[in-house]
Parts: structure tokens; sequence; C-alpha cells
């Protein structure tokens, strides 16, 4: 399988001003992040700001509805649900974000590798990716997770390990496609390095589509968890995770419709502050936004049929 | 561009090769055997069941009967449905998740392209905030709690429609509906901005500075020229339809691939795991096929020569 | 996508739509569509189940799950079956043998059984004491019924161990045929519940010929011939399958049902759904609803032969100290995990014999029953006061929603009660059971559930040091001899007072720790008529399955039919 062809970004580096504050002019983008930064902090501060411990039984009042004492109801176990949700965002976020630094990890070496080194070295990389995008996603989770076991880190190795090839393919047709340019072919007669050249020059390059890329990639991997918990491959009781308290929220959806709802919300608002924060990253990064091929991104192109694929497999 | 064509689908072959080589390593890596029941079999009758099925050879040899066999169409049999060849179980699931599939794909591409036309259209009106809204919900609630949601209203309470099964066209509807929300309100975003997009292009200006009549300018002039991205991102949507999902199915009692893929992973129902991997594999490599060559037809700037199967110059 | 998005989504307006959806919706639960019931017999005699997964099998031999031995009970008879009592009657036997009437010979030993010549198969072939000859060889037969969960209750028969574990033969099984219609039986030892393991499933007659013609393929539809009430008619994989009344059928018991559906619905609460629909007549309460539904017109709910039990690692410490598992047992509060978590379904339990078996007695356990103080006083005694140094203990459980809850709860009951720390693992089934054969784990979380009401399926095998099923590594020399004195003394009286002498040892040193006898709780539609449950069911009212009728119902059922 060969890349999908990649339009050329700008010659020199974005400046990363201009960017920010065209990212700040975007109401949804700005939205997103506000959202996010929120929801970060309530998992940052969980201990502090739950209302209950999130394992606190209270066996006389199970699936009740929302109270004062208990704002988003309790679950067949009597627990908060609103604290449960708290706690269960730290694993969430880290899990959606870890797991894409380990996509950006891969991706961006594999990528660069393949652009830079030799043809050789070109076509093992792209063919090792080839493989590495056609192996069901799902499949490759699960059967990671069964053998080495639930953990927050193996759960971000596993997904990473199935998010990274559309970086690579993004970061290797970039660097093909800028190597060319005059400021590179400018650099390397002057005797830089190409590891310098990768460095300097091209890596700020591609530094916008792969960060888009990697934003799209977080709702993935908290579906991905919510996935996994549903085929019974979840977090050991009685840890709270969003995917772990969606899929309970399932089972007595026709008892206690509020439990779905809160936890469905909480999952639906980030998974949307990060397509908005996605969107917003990627027309502050590309000024010439407004005249550029109407093709849509192909990261987002090959990118989202992934998410899909863990979404709806789930 | 044929002979790239050609290249890539004798690529095909050792893609394959290498996923089920991958998969059938770690699918036997996870703890636990296809006999490991709530009772232990007898000593005689396990060394029976192993010799009858191969599972006493070494692992190599295993693999290289599988992958003989596979050569010649053989898939095997499954474990756990007495004896079925892998062949007839994967057959009714494809048969059945490929109708829901493409039912889905039909619907979410009309309503997703209507959706994102009447948003670009009438941007920042009240339909661009409707449209895309129920696209979003789409797109962030978790398919199986959509299914939910539809079988408490339109089954419990108003008894529209039956519950579940496969045969029935009322059977149909609420997966149907349920396989479609996310990939409507992703072609929703890709067609709204590609709207929105082309309604900035110079040629739409000049048909309308010439006085077309608007309905000749949305259907000459933008929609075919926005539908171009849309149809790209096609091949991976239909990609994710057609190998089913797995929740929807469980949810409905639909018996489609992507319960038999689940059911089978957990009953370490070796054949069938290898023979769904393979399916899917092949369809996401035949979708990713479609797209570059799609893209390739629609914009002419890409060009792929048989030398560059695995490398592409932009 | 080069256009930026506007704010359009405003959060606020999804969260009421939702609210007032979900809201609006769940509001309806539980309304009731039955129009009035008559008591004339409905023209469509048709009943309709739901199981959730789809079997793997209509081998009697090989059945294990409660689908599969609820279907094979319908399309086989055996010799003999229950009636509403739960006693033995003859079926395709003439007579139940006993010594008073010559079928047993005074060691206990041969058993003479004279078959019905009335008796055919569903394709009108005569059914003779061959067919129970062959069963009776495959059943023991590494390549047959070896492979199935239940032919261990037969290995009394002469022959039948040495053919499934060792170097036997098929001619050496001890079943013969004397003429068409007598059959003999030779035990290798006396087993006095012989005539009852003889009534379920396993044990049905088969066709050899057609098993031989038909290999594998012989359990399909048009293959499978049966001698049983119902014959199956259509097997759609994942979706259904459909027995219809065998017009052959030989039995008194015949039915009054033309068609038995059952449906395959993988969710609890989708097959809620469709029983809410009017597309199934009986459906399971899942466990979350079960407040909902307490108490409604349609809601049956009865007292089944199971026990749910803490199982220790008898090899390891800390479970190798009887004080540990004394304490457990009395740190954990039954009454509150019967009344929160399973909403007043079942019973607590202190006792591992459930009460309706034989040999069952109340007064066992009930001094290591909940009691917070005794517990820490006894884990103290054990030298971990207030849980100082209590060894890191993992709780492995078969990953279910109902084993997590559980799991939870009890986890969170031993660090109240006791003030220590366990970690819950969740696995799937087969590693569970991969790792509970190799007593891989420390504690663990099962029930055991009558085949047969006798506590010689629940005691010895997994409580005597040689125990087949004795996977916990327990060993008490006393309950040993017990074990030894009780497989082979005929007089019931006698046996079941040394099976109780037994349960006490059993529990005095907490083997296991019994928590919880649950209860089956159904929803049967009002039209359903003559269901007769039993504490031994697979599906409910399924060894009786002929006496159900369906009642005409004044109103139509709702709409939305699947046709």
């Amino acid at each position: 399988m060969s890349s999908a062809p990649v339009p050329i970004a700008g010659p020199p580096p974005p400046a990363s001003r201009d960017a920010l504050r065209r990212l700040l002019r975007n109401r949804a983008a700005v939205v997103g992040m506000v959202v996010i930064a929120a929801f970060a902090t309530l998992a940052l501060l969980a201990p502090w700001v739950d209302r209950h411990p999130p394992t606190d039984q209270h066996l006389d009042s199970t699936l009740a509805g929302p109270s004062a004492e208990f704002w988003l109801g309790t679950d067949q176990l009597g627990r908060d649900q609103y604290s449960r949700l708290v706690h269960g965002a730290r694993i969430s976020l880290s899990v959606g974000v870890l797991t894409q630094a380990v996509a950006l990890a891969l991706g961006v070496s594999v990528g660069l590798a393949a652009g830079l080194g030799g043809r050789r070295a070109d076509s093992l990389l792209m063919r090792m990716t080839d493989v590495a995008y056609a192996f069901p996603d799902l499949l490759m989770i699960i059967l990671l997770v069964s053998i080495f076991g639930v953990s927050t880190l193996m759960l971000v190795l596993a997904i990473g390990l199935v998010s990274w090839t559309t970086i690579a393919r993004l970061v290797r047709g970039q660097v093909l496609a800028l190597r060319q340019e005059d400021y590179v072919l400018a650099a390397r007669a002057m005797g830089a390095s190409t590891w310098r050249i990768a460095w300097r020059h091209l890596l700020p390059n591609v530094a916008g589509p792969v960060i888009v890329t990697a934003t799209f990639g977080i709702p993935a991997a908290i579906f991905a968890e919510a996935a996994l918990a549903f085929v019974g491959l979840g977090f050991a009781p009685p840890t709270p995770t969003w995917g772990g308290l969606v899929t309970d929220s399932f089972n007595t959806m026709l008892a206690a419709p509020h439990l779905a709802i809160a936890a469905c919300l909480a999952v639906a608002i980030t998974t949307l502050s990060f397509t908005f924060i996605g969107d917003g990253l990627r027309d502050a990064l590309d000024p010439r936004t407004p005249s550029r091929s109407p093709l849509p991104d192909p990261a987002a192109v090959s990118a989202q049929p992934t998410t899909g694929s863990l979404q709806k497999a789930a | 561009m044929a002979a790239y064509v050609i290249q890539r689908i004798l690529w095909i072959g050792p893609l394959l090769f290498a996923v089920a080589l991958i998969t059938f390593i770690l699918m036997h890596q996870v703890p636990g055997g296809p006999w490991d029941r709530s009772k232990r079999l007898p000593p005689e009758a396990l060394e029976n069941v192993n010799q009858a099925y191969g599972l006493d050879k070494p692992l190599w040899q295993q693999f290289g009967d599988y992958a003989l066999g596979l050569a010649q169409g053989d898939l095997g049999v499954s474990f756990r449905s007495s004896n079925r060849p892998v062949s007839d179980v994967l057959g009714d699931g494809i048969r059945v998740s490929a109708t829901l599939g493409l039912l889905a794909l039909a619907l979410s591409t009309t309503a997703g392209v209507a959706l994102g036309t009447l948003a670009a259209l009438r941007k920042d009106g009240p339909a661009d905030y409707a449209s895309v809204a129920l696209a979003t919900v789409g797109a962030s609630v978790p398919s199986f709690i959509l299914g939910m949601l539809m079988l408490v209203t339109f089954t419990a309470y108003l008894h529209w429609l039956p519950s579940g099964g496969w045969g029935s066209a009322k059977q149909a509807v609420m997966p149907v509906l349920a396989l479609s929300a996310w990939p409507t309100a992703y072609i929703a975003r890709v067609t709204r901005a590609s709207v929105l997009d082309v309604l900035h292009r110079e040629y739409v200006r000049t048909a309308r500075a010439k006085g077309l009549h608007e309905r000749a300018v949305v259907l000459r002039h933008i929609l075919r020229n926005a539908l171009i991205p849309v149809l790209t991102v096609l091949g991976p949507v239909a990609a994710m339809l057609v190998t089913g999902s797995f929740i929807i199915e469980q949810l409905f009692a639909i018996p489609g691939m992507g319960r038999a893929f689940v059911t089978a992973i957990s009953a370490r129902d070796y054949g069938v795991i290898m023979g769904t991997t393979l399916f899917y594999t092949l369809v996401i490599i035949l979708a990713n096929l479609l797209v570059d060559v799609l893209y390739a037809i629609v914009d002419p700037r890409v060009r792929y020569g048989a030398a560059d199967a695995t490398r592409v110059d932009v | 996508m080069p256009v930026s998005l506007p704010s359009w989504v405003r959060p606020s307006h999804l969260v009421v739509l939702l609210i007032a959806v979900l809201v609006a919706v769940a509001c309806s639960g539980g309304d009731s569509d039955g129009g009035q019931v008559s008591n004339d017999l409905a023209a469509d005699q048709e009943f309709r189940l739901r199981i959730a997964g789809d079997p793997s099998t209509f081998d009697p031999q090989l059945a294990s799950y409660a689908e599969e031995i609820s279907i094979a009970k319908q399309i086989f008879r055996g010799l003999f079956t229950y009636d509403a009592d739960l006693n033995v009657i003859p079926s395709v036997a003439i007579t139940v043998p006993t010594k008073d009437n010559g079928g047993i010979t005074e060691d206990g030993l041969t058993y003479t059984i004279n078959l019905r010549q009335d008796a055919t198969w569903s394709d009108g072939v005569p059914l003779t004491a061959h067919n129970f000859v062959y069963a009776f060889q495959r059943l023991f037969d590494p390549e047959g019924g070896g492979q199935g969960y239940y032919f261990d209750f037969y290995t009394a028969i002469a022959g039948g161990e040495a053919f499934a574990y060792e170097d036997g033969s098929a001619e050496a099984v001890a079943v013969v045929a004397l003429d068409d219609y007598t059959l003999e039986i030779e035990l290798s030892r006396a087993q006095p519940t012989l005539p009852t393991l003889l009534a379920l499933w396993p044990a049905a007659p088969l066709r050899g010929d057609l098993i031989d013609q038909y290999g594998d393929a012989w359990t399909e539809p048009g293959n499978l011939i049966g001698n049983g009430p119902f014959v199956l008619a259509e097997y759609a994989p994942e979706q259904r399958i459909v027995l219809e009344s065998n017009p052959l059928y030989w039995g008194d018991d015949q039915p009054t049902l033309d068609t038995l559906i059952y449906k395959i619905i993988p969710e609890d609460s989708a097959a809620l759904i469709a029983y809410e629909n009017g597309e199934l007549d009986m459906t399971a309460i899942p466990l979350a609803d079960s407040s909902r539904y307490q108490g409604d017109s349609e809601q049956i709910r009865y007292a089944e032969l199971e026990t749910f039990a803490l199982q220790y690692n008898h090899t390891q410490a800390p479970f190798d100290n009887p004080l540990v598992r004394q304490a457990f047992s009395r740190a954990i509060d039954r009454e509150a995990y019967v009344s929160a978590i399973r909403s007043g379904v079942g019973q607590a339990a202190v006792g591992w014999l459930p009460p309706g078996m034989p040999a069952a007695n109340p007064g066992v356990g009930i001094d290591l029953a909940f009691d917070a103080d005794a517990a820490a006083g006894l884990l103290s005694q054990a030298g971990y006061t207030d849980g100082a140094d209590f060894p890191d203990v993992t709780f492995t459980v078969l990953s279910d929603p109902t084993n997590d809850l559980t799991a939870q709860f009890i986890q969170e009951q031993l660090r109240q009660n006791l003030g220590i720390n366990i970690d819950i693992e969740s696995v799937e089934e087969t590693v569970f059971f991969d790792r509970y054969f190799e007593t891989d784990f420390q504690v663990t979380w099962l029930s055991w559930f009558a085949d047969y009401a006798d506590p010689e399926n629940w005691l010895p095998q997994q409580f005597a040091t040689d125990g087949a099923f004795n996977v916990l590594g327990y060993s008490n020399e006393d309950a040993d001899a017990l074990f030894e004195q009780a497989a082979v003394e005929l007089d019931t009286t006698k046996r079941l007072a040394l099976y109780d002498q037994a349960h006490r040892i059993i529990i005095a040193d907490q083997a296991i720790t019994p928590i919880f006898h649950p209860e089956r709780n159904y929803l049967v539609k009002s039209h359903v008529a003559g269901l007769a449950t039993t504490a031994l069911d697979a599906e409910p009212g399924d060894w009786f399955t002929p006496s159900v009728q369906i009642l005409e119902t004044g109103s139509a059922p709702p709409a939305s039919d699947p046709e």
C-alpha cells in the first residue's frame, strides 16, 4: 500500500505566533480547549473535587436518581456517579493523550526514517507500515491486551501501536515533497547533515498536519477503551474509567437511564471538544486555508476509518 | 496507472500472508485454548480433539498446514459450532453484515451529503446549527447507546418496530440507523467543508454573476465539484460498514460477521479468528486501494507509476 | 477542511433533548400489554422463549450449557424421567427397578430394565434396547460422549471409566440388550442414585445407524431423529431454533404446543424489550431491572438448587489457614448482598447444600454467619490484627457484570469489616477455567448448580481428597471416610446422614464460604398456562414442556411483529 499523496505545505516554517492567534480567533476551538482544560483540571483535582470516594458503596441507595447528595445519581452499588466520572477522567484522558504520544513518536520516527533513508529503508519501512495499516485494529488491541493484561501502560502501547501508521505516511509524504524545496536544497548545499535538516527544516513543517491527526486520534483512543470494556477486557473493578462507566450504564439503561446520560455526555463532550480543537488547529496551522485544494486532508480521510472501526466495532 | 494498480494488487498476497502470520502467532500466545470450558476434558479425549484438529503439532507446522490450506481456499473448520466449515460461518456472517453495511452506506451518504450541503448553503443559520448538531450527536454518542435509545423508544414504548433479529425490512430499520449515525456525521462534515470551499471559487461566482438559477448553480457547479472529496472518503467508510459492527449485531441479535468474530475470539475458535481477520484485512486493503485510485482520477496532480508502487512523488 | 467551524453546537440543547427523550421513554417501562386472557386454547400453540447464546450442539451427550440441555430434553427421552415432585418415574422403561420388584440385584450391582414396546423414534423406527446399548458405548467413547460434560456421572457402569480414561473398549461397557426390549446394566460399584442419573439427558438412547451415516452432521435438522415430544424443525445459527411437536411421540405426556421457538438474543436488556413488545412469552429479568418488576403479575420467582460461594486455594497462605477462611465468612454481610445487589431475589447462604436438596440443613454454618466483631477476632487469632501484614490477595472472577458487582461488594465488605484490601481480577471465561482447573488463583467466586437432587453431586467430587472436581486442594480425613461410606450406602436415610456429617465438617473448615442461593426470576405472559417449574430446570418448566398451553387473549398482540 502506498501512502496517499500529500498536498505541499508552505515553504518556511509557519510562524507559530500567527497560528496561535488564528487558533484563538476560532470560537469553536476555544470552547473545545476550555472544556478540555476544565475536564483535565477536574481529573487532576479528582480527590478534592469529588463528592464521595469513588469506590464508597451506599447500599441503601442503589440506582438512585440525581439528588443534592449524589449529583448524577448512584450506580448498582450505590456509588456516586459524579465522583466516578471525575476519577474516570484520569484514566480515560491520559489513555487518550498518551496513546497519541506513542503514535506520534512511532509515526514520526518511521516516517522520517523512510523519507530520509535510502530507497531500501523506505521500501522496508513502508511495507511494514502497510501490514500494520491493514491489520484490523480492534483485533490487534484485543490480542495484545489478552496476552499482556489490562493496565494503563498496556492500553496506551496497544492502542498506540495501531494508531501510528497514518502519521508515518503523512510525515514521509511531506518529507519526500519538502526535500526538493529550495530552502532544503540550500541547507543541504551549505553542508547541513540529514538529521539537522530533518530537525530544523522538515519537522516544523510536518508538525501541523501531524498534530492535527493526533488530536483527532485522542477521541478514537477514548472510544477504544470503551470498546475493550464492552468486550470484557476493561480495567479491573473497582477502578472507574469512562469506558467502564459507559459499559456499566448500558446494563442499567432501562432501570436508571440518567447513569447512561451522564457517562455518554462526558464522552461526547470530550470527543466534540477534541474535534473542535483539531479543526481549529488545522485551519490555524495552514495560513492559505481558503484557497487550498478542495480535497480533504488525506490524513483525515485515512485516519477516520480507524476511528470508526474502533468506535463501531465496539 | 494500470501498471500501478496491478502492482498494488500483486502486493495483496504478501500482505495477507504477513497479517496471517502475525495473527496466528499472537492468537496462540493468548492464554486459554478452545477446550477450556467449565469442565476439563479427560486426557484421552483431549488428546483426541487435539489430534483431530492438528493442535498437537508444533506451531510452525500448524501455520504451514494452515497456509497450505489457505492457498487452496480451505479455511478449516470451526471448533465451536460442531465442525461447520469456517467458510460457512463467514459466508453467513458476511452476507448479513454486508447487507446491513450497504444499507447504512446508502443512508449515510444520502443523509450526510444533504445535511452537509444544507449546512454550508445556510452557513451560521438555524439549518446549519440543526443539521450539524444532529450529525454531531451521531458522531459522539456511542452506537450502542443510540441503539438502546431507539429500542426503548420504538419497540418498548411505541411498539412500532421489532426488537431485533434479521430477515425483514422492519428488523433492519434500527440497526441501519444506529450504524449510520457516525458515517453520516463524518460525511456531513466533509461535505460541508468542501461545499464551503467551492462556494468561494471563481466559477461559482461567475455562474452566479451570470444570473444562473440558484438550483442550477448548486447542482451543476457546487455539488459536482464539492462531492469529489466525499467520494474519496466513501472507500474507508464502506470498509468500516461492510465488515460489521459487533455491538450493533449483539444488541439487535443480528447473526453477522462482527458477532461471529468476537464470539470466536472468546471461544479461541482459531479457524474463525483467522478467517475473519483475513477477510477484514482484505476489505481494508481494497478500500485503501480504491481511495488511492479515486484520488488519482479526481486530482490530476497525482500520478502513479509502476515503479512507484511504494513510493509516490508528489 | 479549510473552513473554521462556528460554535454551532449548544451542548445544553443536546442535554435537554437527551434527557427529555430518555425520561419520557423510561417512564413507560414495565407496562403490561396483555388483553383479557380466556380459558380457551389459542389457535396458535406457539411458545416463544429467549436463549442468550447459540447452542454449539444438540447432541445430548455433549450438551453442557443450559440452552443446550434444555433443547436436548425436549428432543430425547431416556429410560426414566421425573414427576412434578422430582421422583423418578418410568419413561421408555416400564417400571423403575428396585430390589423389591427384582429390577436390582441384592448387591446393588445389576439392573434389569424392561422397555415399552410401543416407543418409536420420530421417523417411525421402533425404539429398542440396542439403541441404549449403542448410546452408553458412545457415552464413554473419547471420540464421542467422552468429550462431553456429563459422562463422568455414569462411570459406575462397569467398563465405562476404563473406556473414557484408559484403554478400555466400547464392547467392555457393561450395558447389554438381553433381547430387543430388555436392558441389563452392570455396575462396578454400587450407585444408589443410578435411576436418577438415568432420567437425565446424557442417558438418552441414540440412533447409531444415523450417526454412522451422517457423521458430525447427524444433529442437523432433518438428520436429527429423537424420541422425545418435540423434533428439531429449524436451526438458524445465531438466530433461532424451532422445535415442533413429534406426531409419533409415544409417551403419556402428549404436548399441547405445536411449536417451541428459542430466539437467540444476546443482550439481556434487548430481551426484556422484546418481551415487553410481545415477541417473547418468557424471559429472565435482568439484575438491574429486578426491583422494577418485583411483584409484577407476570413475574415468576422460584428457588433452584444452586449455591454461590467463595472458593479458596488451600495450598497457599493465607487461605491454608482455616481461621482466615472463617474470618472471611463472618466478615461478609450476606443479607446486605441479597437486598442491595440482588434486589432481594435469592437467599443468603451459610451452608453449601441449598434448601430443597436432600441432607440440606439450615442449621449448618449458622455459627459462622456474618458478625463483624467475631470476624475481626478470628483474623486477629490468625495473626493479622486489624488486617495488618495481611498478604496481597487477588480475587479472581469470571468477567461478567454480575460477578464484577459481587466482587466489588465483597472487596468492600472485607475492607470495612476486616481492614484488608484485596485486588479484583476479572478474566474472560476461557482463561478463567484454564486457570481454575490449574488452581491458579487465591480466592475465586463460582456457583455449583445441581444436575440432580442428591448431595453426591455436591460433596465428594469437590471435597474428597481425590475428588474429580477437587481443584481447591482441600483435604480432610474425616470427610474422606464419610464420603467412602456414603458412596456405597444403599440405605437412603443413612446415606444422607453421612453426607450431613460431611457437610458440617466442610463448613466448619470453611473449605468454601457459601454466600448466596439464587432464585429464578422470570417474566411469563399471562396467556401461558401449565408452566410447571422445578428446582432442576435448565430453562423454566423444561422438564414438563408438554404441559404448557397457550390461552386465547382478548386483544391482538402488539403490532411490531418481525413479519
